[in-house]
């Protein structure tokens, strides 16, 4: 396993290498000069072109290549054109956002999709089931802006109880009232997925022998459902899991820009729109590595849960020396 | 299993705990602090963008521009009408008579505010010296670009020198790039200067929330007029419809940059009222001048009488937003001159077919690109463009949408048969006319279009160099616009108007057409009624 999960580990560097050179030529390749976007309309062509020389935009884009290369070595990520600050500054202040709106909505939406999903299985063609089936079709298909513009409509205009936008001032309460809306508007949407998934994962089990078995033994259904069903319907579902999660952490944009929360998705899409190379360069570097390291932890947790598919990984490790 | 689960939550609660520690923005607990009846209070403003750098030196786009206002003063300011260039830090000044020294005496009750590298020394001309110049040499928009240096004279008056004669130098000196900043705090800060700004404005920088918010505070020691409150919050929400949300639910003062539905769920709302001003902002199609179809003079006619302005302008802005526009400079400007409007098509689609056959395409029939960016509004413009012209001259209209970047790259190169923007600068007509007119700024994006014609050329340069005197300029500037309207070079179709939601408990705010916003200025002192 140890074996495994280091050989998994050192994938990641050409994985992130290779990341790295696409956003690189990409950048470079889409026309506009990153020169010209910061000044703006008004400005004129020598200012673009003295700005283009301070920027080290008129390097050919090997010589650039290579010098953030060397940079990212010595774990420099180049710095922001347009913030006059380091790239791996910026992004440590916005990324801690980022992952709290993650984890609040995440833990939000497996509290309401996961127990909804088995409660489905559990009861198929049942009111409930056809409810909850309902309902979460309508919240994956939501678009996740107009259900912010919705939920802010009700709860910050109409009622007043929660606050509208920004992050919230000092404070766990103040925090937290601002954490709600955002976050419930992404949990309704993966709650959605999640029960879905879940529902469909545990229904495939429950016809299974063993949990027959398991009822003729006379357990309680409450042992048989969650501790031998679920456990088992777990793996499809910890990867839906997985790729919500780290889509969540790559910045929820829409979700990002409506609330106006200062998280990653926010900064890229600027930054791309900016055409501020180092950070757009830097930002999707970070996301790619979080994206990697969320379905590593996946796969491990897949071997953690299931011993058959724990030997067969290492099965195949033999296999392949 | 349950032991798991009480970890799981003990790290969620303990992020949540952490990141809400670092803290975030809104009101201010001190809001209802006693005093005279305009005193005290948080005035919190959203803007529609985030700022980025508020060195003045770096700054690019209006929002950041509008907060280095209130932390730093310039020398000169516009009155708010945008008419007439008022004292600032400078009480009077001369302009020689060829029009390249400028000579202006100084107040001298100046202080800045505490920094980390000064505790709050008087300015001086040195500083005025120091900063101008400063601008002159580091400004990434070229801003003081004519400025060939500047002589201290006494303790309080300078003369400017100019490289060559500029009547527009004052309108110049009134962006807030051009404010006056200490030389320790700039030099100390090196590059983070515009994190740190210090200058002599009203309210002085105290923090800055990335993404979030700037946070200002009152500068008791504040030469002018004494400010009203006690902090003014710039908060940044990009999206209009969350603007106005957050004016309703009072979580912010003042919504600037509103448009469409917005504006009407403020109107109903009593605690609120909607503002609005003539813009100093002109949206316009531009036609390649120098290739393709366009080149010809009348097809470009045959364009703009194809075109029903009035109908497309009533089509965009739902909520009356804009006005018609004709010429490519805004009517408050004091350029303008309503009667070159005569000059401009009118929509008449019999004889745009006409002159297209004249132009050698009698059935139209031919493709033609126009390039926007992916703003919504737009894309709806192109849209109603193209099916005008499908209708009348069956000419294809091929609507490329790119962001920015992509945009400004083609349309600056002359890459576009037409594309479509807006222009929106200082009221002086040499920022719209020179910018987008003159042959020497052909390959900018002001001049995409490849205009160019020696005699508005000569007229350009003359009204910035023969006379300080607005109304012989703006004589100058009358007579180019005249020409460049008669080679039809572009659509100009709409003024748009600054329109600004507020707290009806907001009081004494000015809307300036420009867009830019002061909290304290010579002629009013916002404040905020308890």
């Amino acid at each position: 396993m140890l074996k495994y999960t280091l050989k998994r580990l050192l994938q990641l560097i050409p994985t992130l290498l290779i990341v790295v050179l696409i956003i690189f030529v990409i950048t470079r390749v889409v026309p506009g000069n990153p020169a010209a976007v910061m000044l703006g309309p008004q400005a004129s062509v020598q200012d673009v072109e003295k700005l283009e020389e301070e920027l080290g935009l008129n390097n050919s884009i090997w010589t650039q290549m290579l010098d953030y290369l060397k940079g990212l070595l010595k774990g420099d990520l180049g710095k922001s054109y347009y913030y006059n600050e380091p790239v791996i500054d910026i992004i440590s202040e916005r990324f801690p956002n980022t992952l709290l709106l993650s984890v609040f909505s995440m833990f939000l939406s497996l509290l309401i999709g996961i127990p909804a999903g088995v409660i489905s299985a559990t009861k198929q063609y049942s009111k409930f089931d056809y409810i909850t089936m309902v309902l979460a079709l309508i919240g994956i298909s939501m678009p996740v802006f107009w259900l912010g513009l919705m939920l802010v409509l009700i709860f910050s205009v109409k009622l007043g109880w929660l606050p509208s936008v920004g992050i919230g001032e000092a404070g766990f309460i103040d925090g937290l009232k601002h954490i709600i809306l955002p976050g419930l508007s992404l949990a309704i949407i993966s709650a959605g997925v999640f029960a879905r998934f879940t529902r469909s994962s545990m229904l495939d089990i429950i016809k299974e022998d063993y949990i027959k078995t398991a009822r003729a033994k006379g357990l309680r259904e409450k042992i048989v459902i969650w501790k031998h069903a679920f456990k088992n319907a777990l793996p499809p579902i910890i990867t839906i899991i997985g790729i919500q999660f780290s889509s969540l952490l790559s910045g929820a944009i829409l979700t990002e820009t409506i609330f106006s929360w200062p998280g990653m998705g926010k900064l890229i899409v600027d930054s791309i729109e900016k055409r501020d190379y180092s950070l757009v360069q830097g930002g999707v570097l970070f996301v790619a590595f979080v994206y990697v390291v969320i379905n590593l932890i996946v796969d491990i947790s897949y071997a953690l849960l299931n011993p058959k598919v724990r030997a067969e990984f290492e099965g195949t490790k033999e296999g392949g020396k | 299993m349950n032991r798991r689960k009480k970890g799981l939550l003990f790290i969620l609660v303990a992020i949540m705990v952490l990141s809400f520690a670092l803290t975030g923005c809104g009101k201010n607990k001190s809001d209802k602090k006693a005093g005279g009846n305009k005193e005290g209070g948080t005035l919190t403003i959203a803007l529609s963008s985030t700022p980025k750098n508020l060195d003045p030196v770096k700054y690019t786009g209006v929002y950041e521009g509008n907060i280095i206002r209130s932390i730093g003063d310039t020398l000169v300011f516009y009155d708010k009408e945008l008419k007439e260039v008022i004292p600032g830090l400078a009480t009077e000044w001369e302009i020689s008579k060829d029009l390249k020294e400028y000579k202006f005496t100084l107040r001298d009750d100046v202080y800045f505010q505490k920094g980390k590298y000064q505790d709050g020394r008087k300015m001086t001309a040195e500083d005025v010296k120091y900063s101008l110049e400063r601008s002159e040499k580091e400004s990434a928009m070229g801003r003081l670009r004519m400025l060939d240096h500047v002589e201290v004279v006494s303790d309080n008056e300078i003369i400017a020198y100019l490289k060559e004669p500029n009547a527009a130098f004052l309108t110049v000196l009134t962006d807030s790039g051009n404010i006056i900043v200490p030389k320790e705090e700039v030099e100390g800060w090196g590059d983070e200067f515009g994190l740190h700004l210090v200058g002599t404005g009203s309210y002085a920088f105290k923090e800055w929330r990335k993404d979030d918010c700037v946070i200002l505070e009152k500068n008791e020691k504040y030469w002018g007029s004494k400010p009203n409150l006690d902090q003014v919050v710039f908060k940044f929400i990009s999206d209009t419809n969350m603007r106005a949300n957050a004016l309703r639910t009072g979580e912010i003062d003042v919504a600037t940059d509103l448009q469409g539905e917005s504006i009407e769920a403020i109107k109903k709302d009593e605690k609120l009222e909607i503002r609005e001003k003539p813009g100093m902002k002109v949206s316009f199609v531009s036609m390649n001048l120098k290739n393709g179809p366009t080149k010809d003079k009348k097809v470009r006619e045959a364009i703009l009488s194809a075109i029903d302005v009035d109908a497309l302008v009533k089509g965009l802005y739902s909520w009356d937003e804009a006005e018609r526009a004709y010429l490519p400079l805004p009517p408050g400007s004091w350029g303008y001159d309503k009667s070159i409007e005569e000059l401009v098509p009118k929509y008449d689609p019999a004889k745009a077919k006409k002159l297209l056959a004249e132009a050698g395409y009698p059935n139209g029939g031919f493709e033609l690109n126009i390039y926007i960016t992916d703003d919504p509004m737009r894309v709806k413009m192109a849209t109603i463009i193209q099916s005008d012209l499908k209708e009348n001259l069956n000419i294809d209209l091929k609507i490329n949408t790119a962001e920015w970047g992509t945009f400004s790259d083609v349309a600056s190169k002359g890459k576009a048969d037409l594309y479509g923007m807006s222009w929106a600068w200082y009221p002086d007509p040499d920022f719209f006319l020179y910018q987008m007119f003159h042959s020497a700024q052909i390959g900018s994006l002001g001049n995409g279009q490849g205009f160019e014609n020696a005699k508005v050329d000569e007229l350009l340069n003359r009204a910035v160099s023969e006379t300080g005197n607005q109304e012989e300029r703006a004589k100058l500037y009358q007579e180019a616009l005249k020409i460049i309207a008669e080679e039809y070079p572009r659509l100009d179709y709409s003024n748009e108007k600054v329109i600004y939601g507020m707290n009806k408990k907001v009081k004494d705010f000015v809307l300036f057409g420009d867009n830019q916003i002061f909290i304290n200025h010579p002629e009013f002192n916002v404040y905020k009624e308890k």
